[in-house]
């Protein structure tokens, strides 16, 4: 999959980086000062290089823990993001990536450990209060796991900090590396899910839901918190028919005990990003649906018309209740 | 269309004649062209290359408009220690002394080896690092940079001098029978680059009407961009009905065209196929 890895001088010698290397053994490396002077040049296509990502290989040096945007959280007192890596191996059509990220490569931060050091100076700055960090905002958490050996070398961290929580959000099946180690109290794993028609026409190379569901399975047997996501609520026409649908598959499938929370959340994009991805994508008929500028302090924002917003978010969240108790469930929207 | 530029007549030569382009007569340079192809003589030296290459953009954009065209420069270059005659693509330009450098971008597995490549003012005979050495990529990637998207612009060189074999074993005859030697390779970038651009350009396409409605009615610029975004709304979602009846060309104005539009896509169902 992977025949171009860019690598930065500073990160070669890195234990990480050669591990990576050594699983693409043909691969072209090319060095670079930089990860920005790929990934950030202006005058490069992201629909283009979608079919033929690079891996670049990089040390993140600032602002390694993010403060999480407005209303997306889980309880808790503080909400963080960080990301291991910026980019999805995935393709849907909704995602905000395709619009913030000049370059659709995947860049993988080999820095694990200035991460760790950087959640541990924000948790004694939290003291006891409960804090979240979330790891799936610029990227899948699971897609790459094989490569980035993400969660082996983050899940041991966190079962030292028991105040924190981790969320790791994710559309893939790859729970290998979670299914060998022990259940981690303080983790939830998130998996993110459309109605099956809007997955097959959004969620370009996402694995079936079968295949997903199958893996939460693996990970509920063996004692895993699991999270449902349906964020962003996509809209189509019928689409009571197709969430009720989606809903129902989940819930009778799995182990209601184990559900840590459900959420959901509206579609919203920034005005400078839906523009670049209506540009990528002028025949994506997501953004030529009825979409406008929001109003009320949003400002800025691109998402679907108001009352149609409203009607999807109140649909989804009755139905939801029907199958949940109101104390795990977590709608991520403006009231 | 690709513009193919070289160095120097013994690089030009056995792609003109592979390609069959005819010669143009302009005063600046020597430019060759034949169908969506186009071969331009720039001369030696990074400036003479970015020059060359902002001459023929104007040009371009003269008589053709601003599409993205597609770069491409081939030519000769040192390598350490490379064999002469092996063909490689530029997967990373830069300078001697300075810390500008440009990453060609790869829309698909290239079709040869690729290297990095060095820019000198002088011809290079140490060889320092492992890369190919020549004296023109890096004004070509300043310039064409500037008009056209990273995934369009690549260099491919041959190498001809080495540790073991210097530059002064190069004669007129010598590079033209090893760029001679890489047509086949040369000829499989060439389609890579007419792939990729065709891919952007279905991109950019004006959507259908949008002339025709410039034509009929008078919008201003912000009209104009809100008309191409509603015309491109309406093909995506009504890719099978027939806009210009009665009701539309009857609009009396710009800002009706605008307001049928939008209410036309506002009521208008979106479905994914189960």
């Amino acid at each position: 999959m992977t025949e171009i890895i860019y690598i930065e001088e500073q990160v070669i010698d890195e234990p990480l980086t050669q591990k990576i290397c050594a699983r693409y053994p043909r691969a072209t490396r090319i060095l670079c000062q930089h990860y920005g002077e790929i990934f950030n040049r202006k005058g490069q296509n992201f629909r283009l290089q979608k079919k033929y990502p690079a891996l670049i290989l990089a040390r993140k040096q600032r602002q390694l823990i993010l403060d999480a945007p407005p209303g997306y959280g889980l309880g808790g007192a503080y909400h963080y993001y960080f990301s291991h890596m910026l980019n999805c191996v995935y393709d849907c059509r909704y995602c905000f990536l395709q619009g913030m990220y000049r370059s659709a490569h995947y860049v993988i931060f080999v820095n694990h450990d200035d991460f760790k050091q950087a959640i541990s100076n924000r948790l004694r700055q939290t003291g006891n209060h409960t804090s979240w960090f979330y790891s799936g905002y610029d990227c899948d958490s699971l897609a790459l796991d094989p490569v980035t050996g993400f969660t082996s070398s983050f899940i041991p961290f966190f079962r030292q900090q028991p105040q924190a929580w981790l969320e790791l959000r994710t559309k893939s099946p790859h729970t290998r590396a979670l299914l060998q180690q022990q259940p981690l109290p303080n983790a939830v794993i998130a998996f993110s899910f459309t109605p099956e028609n809007i997955s097959r026409a959004l969620e370009h190379g996402v694995p079936a839901l079968e295949k997903r569901l199958r893996a939460i399975h693996k990970l509920q047997h063996q004692g895993w918190k699991i999270g449902l996501r349906f964020d962003p609520l996509i809209y189509c026409d019928d689409f009571r028919d197709h969430y009720r649908a989606l809903f129902k598959t989940l819930f009778s499938s799995l182990q209601g005990d184990s559900l840590h929370s459900v959420s959901l959340g509206s579609f919203r994009l920034p005005k400078p990003f839906f523009n670049t991805m209506q540009r990528l994508y002028p025949d994506e008929a997501l953004l030529a649906g009825p979409l406008q500028e929001q109003q009320n302090g949003q400002q800025g924002m691109i998402g679907y018309q108001h009352q149609l917003e409203a009607d999807m978010i109140e649909f989804c969240s009755e139905e939801l209740l029907r199958y949940i108790p109101e104390s795990i469930f977590f709608p991520c929207y403006d009231q | 269309m690709i513009n193919l530029i070289v160095a120097i007549p013994p690089e030009a030569k056995p792609l003109i004649r592979h390609l069959r382009l005819q010669k143009q007569t302009y005063r600046s340079f020597d430019l060759f062209s034949g169908k969506n192809l186009r071969l331009l003589v720039c001369g030696v030296g990074k400036l003479a290359a970015a020059s060359a290459c902002a001459w023929l953009q104007g040009l371009a954009e003269q008589n053709e408009g601003a599409s993205s065209a597609a770069w491409l420069n081939i030519g000769i270059a040192g390598h350490g220690y490379q064999p002469l005659g092996t063909g490689l693509l530029a997967h990373c330009v830069g300078e001697h002394n300075s810390n500008q450098r440009w990453y060609p971008g790869f829309t698909a597995r290239p079709p040869c080896p690729t290297s990095a490549l060095i820019t000198v003012e002088q011809p290079e005979t140490r060889y320092l690092d492992n890369a190919l050495y020549d004296m023109e990529a890096s004004g070509f990637y300043t310039s064409c940079s500037r008009f056209s998207s990273i995934e369009l612009i690549h260099s491919f060189k041959v190498v001809s001098d080495n540790h073991f074999s210097g530059i002064h074993n190069i004669n007129k005859n010598y590079a033209e029978e090893l760029i001679s030697s890489q047509l086949g390779t040369i000829d499989r970038i060439i389609e890579l680059l007419r792939h990729t651009q065709q891919q952007l350009a279905q991109q950019q396409q004006n959507p259908h009407y949008l002339n025709q409605c410039l034509q009929h009615w008078h919008f201003s610029h912000y009209q104009r961009q809100l008309l191409r975004q509603l015309l491109l709304r309406r093909q995506t979602l009504l890719p099978a009905q027939e806009l210009w009846h009665t009701d539309f060309s009857g609009l009396k104005n710009s800002r009706q065209v605008l307001e049928y539009l939008q209410q036309q896509l506002d009521t208008q169902r979106v479905v994914y196929e189960p």
